[in-house]
């Protein structure tokens, strides 16, 4: 260059480095206009309580919210079912409410696609078709027992045409069943881990996903070194070793759909071990007489080669089951996601209340600390929300979809929840929804589901916005969660119910309250008078106000009594539960066994458009932004596929392609892939990442119960074309072999 | 343990205690820390670099020989290590030892050398390699506790650093010292199962010197000879079919 | 004798020498006015609002507006209620106090100028400097005798650094750069 040009540059330099020495800046700093009267410190900010919603959990979290904006979400101390902690979907809320693909205008679908309207007109146009359908048409969520549920079915709900359906996590119904086995109504089995010194986990990974992946969290780290003498053991049994099973004391791979003969195989030792010891236990002695024959059947030596492992163990595994009680046994997906999955329940469920007897004998009895149970109360509170366990579950998405390709609903309302895409191909869910004159979808971002709807209505994040919530979790524990906005919406969003009351009311229907927030209080002051421990001398607006500080109500801590022996009618009859089914599959010709699982990231996909829980890296995997299928080495190697390498797995139902990640901890006759990945359309991150593994799944039921039989899926692995880069945070095995870890 | 090079007797000496027993990879730690430190995410390309920043990251191992596997987790970040090998490598002391136990890293000295990222063992420091970029509206989020790094600049975990001045704070306010279980950074609050506990091991009333004086505990890399302030408790096996 | 006539590397290096001397005296004179510079910034505010008559002449104590200062990080600046308790009925139809009234009735809030502003990596806590009795004047300059508020001091590292070192404050640098 020449020299004007140089001394040009240099000068510009120079300036420029002036300029960005300026702390001349002008920034504003904007005051209240009215100061916040309680003097609360602007800066460390104002922590409200209200319910997570990431999941139908139920966790209390308090959400620290600064200058209108939130934060950072910790569990509430004080909630029974966080008790002070939150998972990582929770953690990562805070980036979904301020992510810039919320929708912000209703659409309503044109000629052209869809069209933004107001919401005035969004009204008119639901109210016209709540006319237009006295009373035929469904309303369906996650399975959330929640203020829009409540406020849809105290609307519609006596009205002859109308389904109430919840898409809950699979295989719920069937833990409904198998809890509802031993006990006088239908629950979720609740076992007490926390207290136990040794548990036996049939394929249930509850520290990763289920029910309430925070409370059985911290239920573990009780069990395992909460008390100082005791250190509880755990054994897992199930086709892959997830991170539940990772942190438990044994592995068993056990066949798919064989967990419910290992249940009675124990248990067949466990009443032998009852009666040649003559324990003395308050179960009738012919009753045990009638077990122990319609168990001999089930002695380990019988079923062993069918369970792939030796005798011994079986025997191994029942022996601290009376030993070391108190013990439990756990059931999970690779139970209830088979046909026989009921069957195998019961089996379960059986193993529990042996453990409870035999600890009631060695007067070790469950010391539960549990809240005051209270079956009536938490009935009516189910009822008074609407989606109870009936309406919960595949069976009832069974029944809408024949419903819909009947033509029995002029018009739907889903409501937070993604069926186009997490249900399998084989219940052909999009088709059944195009048959629907009318759909309202009420969700916060463009999804499968939502493209497919007629009218799409952008709804508050759940840190915006108020409802009530009674989760399932723990079974004839009534816990009434409030949910409260912490932040003003953050963009033009209404909440869906007000949107629907509103609508109600412009087609002079019997509406339940003005708004949500009515509605809460209502449900407040309408069971307020059968909260213990709430106090009583408040007004009606005090004591919500006081509610709200705590995150909700549930009753206090009490020591519970044992749990009741079941009654002797109930355990005679027990006998004609005791078998074990085989499994069915879908595909059976196939030779591998298929078996999907939600990650603790993506939970059934409503994570995937979340750049946090994109790029964590998930817990066996380590991988981040990637889709992937496990297998094990040796199926790796008679493939003759490496790590990355592409494969094709298909079934009857549809194809998918995926990279291979080698891993030991599988079934050399099961390949694992993770459910939540494969979206069409569900923004910039999601979009086209991975395949949708629920496109290869049939629509097999659970016998008893019609719970969706999402692992009875066979198919056919196949060596595809092309490789693709593993986004590993670690090296395959780990660095260190495992010094560390020995004691 | 009081870090060894002090002199004068300090009131806190930090710790953090990871009981590997209880840990079950989870993962919520990771992205409560990314929450309330402003730790940016890369994307998948730059991932693909293994430029990823969190802070906290749960190492994963896998032992063993089908059926018989067994894997393992462990949470690792900064171990404040009081003879920490990043320290004596800054050229312009941006990094250095407080006398509360924690390995400072002062964003705004550093000019990203990037010689104390080389010589960490525990590879637990990250480089801004760009500007984070927290764009509108995800920006609404950032904690305004925590500064947000720009490029060239080294990062690492703090032990939450701006929890422990607000701990302080409160305290010095009511008169009184910290407490156990005052203060909590991010990844303790939140872990599920309680695996991770922090805390004065200076207080011999503390749930930290309780731990570290048991026989579990363990420094990683003990042989380096780093004397890390954050400890792990050694899990177990109790054999179930011997 | 012309430039034209020296070999290039010659040029090139009369060429540096004298950028690197220009750098230099431009280096300087940012150094030597600098302080001057950034200290004698006083920007104009919505509000013609004057420390001088109310700190100064009414002698309103600084934590009767700034009141979040001893129990917070941030003194903050005052809500439009703050001044709407006095004049409501003090001066109330002074030009400057109308417009005040109109922010406040139409809920709209006064978006001052910020003349004290550290930069981002700085954490200040203004709580435990009023808690050791730290006057406003030694770190805002003598705010009651200004009309419009203006950056008597520099701010610099140093000049925290000096009295914190002289107090026997922490003096880590994490107190401060989080």
């Amino acid at each position: 260059m020449d020299r004007r040009s140089f001394l040009k540059l240099s000068g510009v330099a120079a300036s420029a480095s002036v300029v960005g020495a300026c702390s001349r800046t002008s920034q504003n700093v904007i005051s209240f206009v009215e100061a916040p009267n309680d003097g609360a410190n602007p800066v460390d900010g104002d922590w409200f309580a209200t319910t997570c919603r990431e999941c139908n959990a139920g966790c209390g979290v308090i959400v620290r919210t600064v200058n209108g904006r939130a934060k950072k979400i910790e569990g509430n101390a004080i909630h029974p079912i966080s008790r002070g902690k939150a998972c990582a979907r929770s953690q990562a809320a805070v980036q979904t409410v301020y992510h810039p693909e919320r929708l912000t205008t209703p659409m309503l679908k044109g000629a052209g696609g869809f069209e933004s309207i107001g919401w005035d007109k969004a009204v008119d146009v639901i109210s016209q078709r709540f006319t237009e359908a006295e009373g035929k048409l469904f309303y369906l969520n996650n399975g959330a027992n929640d203020a829009s549920s409540g406020i849809v079915n105290e609307i519609f709900g006596k009205m002859d045409g109308f389904l109430n359906v919840g898409n809950s996590e699979p295989g719920f119904e069937s833990l409904v069943a198998g809890g509802a086995a031993l006990a006088d109504s239908p629950r979720l089995p609740f076992p007490d881990l926390d207290h136990a010194q040794f548990a036996i986990l049939f394929g249930a990974d509850i520290f990763e996903s289920g029910p309430s992946p925070v409370f059985w969290g911290g239920s573990f780290g009780e069990c395992r070194r909460g008390r100082a003498s005791v250190r509880g053991r755990l054994v897992y049994a199930g086709s892959r070793l997830s991170s539940t099973a990772a942190v438990c004391d044994l592995w068993l791979p056990v066949p798919p759909g064989k967990l419910g003969l290992l249940a009675l195989s124990v248990a067949q030792v466990v009443v032998d071990i009852i009666i040649s010891r003559k324990l003395a236990l308050t179960i009738p002695r012919n009753a045990l007489g009638r077990w122990s024959e319609v168990l001999k059947d089930y002695d380990p030596e019988k079923v062993a080669a069918q369970l792939e492992m030796p005798a011994e163990y079986i025997h191994k595994l029942a022996i601290p089951f009376v030993d070391e009680s108190p013990s439990v046994a756990i059931a999970g997906a690779d139970v209830t996601g088979h046909v026989n999955g009921v069957a195998a329940l019961d089996a379960v469920e059986f193993l529990n209340m042996l453990s409870y007897e035999i600890g009631r004998e060695k007067l070790r009895i469950h010391e539960r600390l549990t809240p005051e149970p209270n079956e009536g109360l938490k009935r009516r509170i189910t009822q008074a929300l609407g989606v109870d366990h009936e309406a919960q579950g595949y069976k009832r998405m069974v029944e809408l979809v024949d419903g819909m390709e009947q033509g029995k609903y002029s018009m739907g309302i889903i409501s937070h929840t993604n069926p186009v895409f997490d249900t399998p191909a084989g219940l052909k869910f999009k088709d059944a929804m195009s048959k629907v004159g009318f759909t309202v979808a009420v969700a916060n971002f463009m999804d499968e589901t939502a493209a497919e709807a007629t009218l799409v209505l952008p709804d508050h994040h759940w840190l915006e916005g108020w409802s009530v919530q009674n989760p399932n979790f723990v079974p004839g524990v009534p816990v009434l969660n409030l949910q409260q906005p912490v932040i003003r919406p953050f963009v033009d969003t209404r909440s869906g119910s007000d949107i629907i009351l509103a609508a109600a009311a412009a087609a002079k229907l019997k509406t339940p309250a003005a708004s949500t927030e009515e509605f809460v209080q209502g449900k407040v002051k309408q069971f307020r008078a059968e909260m213990l421990g709430a106090p009583a001398y408040l007004g009606d607006e005090e004591f919500f106000r006081h509610l709200l500080r705590n995150g909700g109500w549930w009753s206090s801590e009490i020591e519970n009594e044992p749990t009741p022996t079941p009654p002797d009618s109930v355990l005679w009859e027990y006998r004609d539960k005791l078998k074990a089914p085989e499994p069915e599959f879908d595909g059976a010709e196939n030779p591998f066994y298929l078996h999907p699982f939600q990650t603790v990231h993506m939970g059934r996909g409503q994570g995937a458009n979340n750049g946090w829980l994109q790029e964590a890296p998930d817990p066996i995997t380590t991988l981040m932004w990637q889709f992937w299928v496990e297998m094990n080495p040796a199926t790796a190697a008679k493939l003759g596929v490496v790590e990355g390498d592409m494969v094709k797995i298909s079934s009857a139902h549809g194809s998918i392609t995926a990279p291979v990640f080698p891993y030991k901890g599988i079934r050399p006759d099961v390949v694992a892939v993770p459910i939540g990945y494969g979206h069409t359309n569900y923004g910039k991150l999601a979009t086209g990442r991975g395949e949708n593994v629920m496109t290869l799944l049939g629509a097999k039921q659970d016998t008893d119960s019609g719970a969706h039989a999402w692992r009875a899926q066979k198919v056919k692995v196949e060596k595809a074309q092309g490789r693709m880069k593993m986004l590993r945070n670690a090296h395959p095995e780990g660095e260190y072999k495992g010094e560390v870890f020995q004691l | 343990m009081k870090s060894f090079n002090y002199k004068k007797h300090n009131d806190y000496s930090w710790s953090m205690i990871i009981d590997l027993d209880r840990c079950n990879g989870c993962g919520a730690c990771v992205i409560g820390c990314q929450a309330e430190n402003n730790v940016a995410t890369v994307g998948e390309e730059e991932v693909g670099k293994k430029r990823n920043m969190h802070w906290l990251r749960i190492e994963r191992y896998i032992e063993g020989e089908y059926p018989h596997v067994k894997v393992r987790f462990l949470p690792m970040m900064c171990q404040h290590c009081a003879q920490a090998p990043c320290e004596s490598v800054c050229p312009v002391y941006a990094t250095y030892h407080n006398p509360e136990g924690l390995n400072v890293q002062v964003y705004n000295r550093c000019i990203g050398t990037r010689f104390c990222g080389n010589n960490c063992p525990y590879s637990v420091r990250y480089f801004n390699w760009f500007d984070s970029s927290f764009p509108e509206p995800v920006n609404n989020q950032l904690n305004p506790d925590v500064s947000v790094r720009e490029r060239g600049v080294m990062e690492k975990c703090s032990l939450c650093m701006q929890r422990i001045r607000r701990g302080k704070d409160t305290a010095k306010d009511e008169g009184r010292e910290v407490q156990d279980g005052d203060i909590q950074p991010a990844c303790a609050q939140t872990c599920p199962t309680g695996a991770i506990t922090f805390g004065n091991i200076n207080d011999h009333e503390s749930k930290v010197y309780k731990m570290a004086h048991s026989g579990r505990a363990i420094s990683l890399f003990e042989e380096k000879g780093t004397h890390p302030a954050v400890k792990y408790l050694k899990g177990g096996t109790n054999d179930v079919i011997g | 004798m012309s430039f034209s006539k020296f070999s290039p590397i010659a040029k090139m290096v009369i060429a540096f020498i004298t950028t690197a001397g220009m750098g230099g005296g431009v280096f300087a004179a940012i150094v030597y006015f600098g302080p001057i510079w950034l200290t004698t910034w006083a920007p104009a505010q919505p509000i013609k609002f004057s420390h001088k008559l109310h700190a100064g002449t009414n002698k309103i104590s600084c934590e009767y507006c700034h009141s979040y200062a001893r129990r917070s990080e941030m003194a903050s600046i005052p809500s439009a209620d703050r001044c709407v308790y006095c004049h409501d009925y003090i001066k109330a139809d002074a030009p400057e106090i109308v417009k005040v009234m109109d922010h406040y009735n139409g809920d709209k809030p006064i978006e001052w100028v910020k003349v004290f502003d550290l930069p981002d990596h700085v954490w200040f806590n203004h709580k435990r400097h009023i808690a050791k009795d730290v006057p406003c004047q030694k770190c805002h300059g003598p705010v009651e005798t200004m009309d419009v508020v203006s950056r008597t001091n520099e701010f610099s590292m140093g000049f925290c650094l000096a009295c914190h070192q002289e107090n026997e404050a922490p003096t880590d640098c994490w107190t401060c750069h989080t």
